[in-house]
């Protein structure tokens, strides 16, 4: 026994419609936690805040040491910097697929130390242990 | 009491910490502390992030959450087993879905664990750090 079922083609347009949706959501968000990343990042010589990546698919995450940078960089300038990088990685994110593994990076070599502090004694700034807790 | 509902969550995380940790050193921030070479301590940092209405209308009752980080500094060179040990202790003492309550007056207040996770570890000499972030939140007027 075999029986065929037509699916009417504005239903596919409706999907289609659907992930189009979806998309936009995700990357609003994508936008909200990058916001959120560089406005708690401290800045010194900017290597930091402008080593944000969103690795999506291959490709080597950005990463700028900050030795021999001139300190008291523009705070806001730097900042700016670092979403604009981030806002141009999404522009790769072009489908839903594109999200299945998209990740938040910070390839700076000083990343650890900012995160927890360089000695015991000095307190870091903990910006992905606050970004998992606004987002996570 | 809005204005004393952070030093209450900090006062709850802390004795629980402390607590559960009988007997090791802990660094509590902003208190004199030298540790001692070769000997395992903890420094908890407190770390507020959201504060938001959980409800609309007037006077809504507030969330308020954050991180409770727990660095957990052992040894160099002693290999991982007592940091392990010493961080399941801590982890199982603020699990997923714990109450972490306190009294203060004539009030019992609650804060709720979200999470507990253990990070990598690092070396930061003379020590082998691993943190462990605690996520909590409390809804409070």
């Amino acid at each position: 026994m075999k029986s065929t079922i037509t699916v009417n083609s504005s239903f596919y347009k409706k999907i289609k419609g659907l992930k189009v949706e979806v998309l936009g959501g995700v990357k609003e968000k994508l936008e909200d936690i990058a916001r959120t990343a560089v406005s708690i990042s401290p800045v010194d010589t900017g290597a930091y805040v402008t080593s944000f990546s969103y690795a999506v698919g291959a490709g080597r995450p950005r990463g700028k040491d900050s030795s021999n940078m001139p300190t008291g960089a523009s705070e806001q300038g730097k900042k700016d910097e670092g979403y604009d990088n981030l806002m141009q990685d999404l522009t790769r994110v072009k489908s839903l697929e594109d999200l299945d593994n998209i990740q938040l990076r910070n390839g700076s070599p000083h990343a650890d130390d900012v995160e927890y502090g360089e000695e015991w004694h000095q307190d870091g700034y903990f910006v992905f242990a606050q970004l998992r807790n606004i987002y996570g | 009491m809005a204005n004393n509902i952070y030093n209450t969550i900090r006062a709850a995380l802390e004795t629980r910490l402390t607590n559960t940790l009988a007997g090791t050193d802990i660094a509590y921030e902003n208190v004199a502390f030298s540790p001692t070479t070769g000997t395992l301590f903890v420094k908890p940092t407190f770390i507020p992030t959201v504060t938001q209405p959980a409800t609309r209308g007037l006077n809504p009752q507030l969330l308020y959450q954050g991180v409770f980080n727990v660095m957990v500094n052992a040894p160099e060179g002693s290999g991982p087993s007592l940091a392990d040990t010493t961080c399941n202790t801590i982890t199982n003492a603020f699990a997923a879905t714990t109450d972490v309550s306190i009294v203060v007056g004539a009030d019992t207040y609650i804060v709720r664990i979200r999470y507990a996770e253990r990070q990598q570890g690092r070396i930061d000499t003379p020590w082998y750090s691993v943190p462990i972030n605690i996520g909590w939140y409390i809804y409070n007027t």
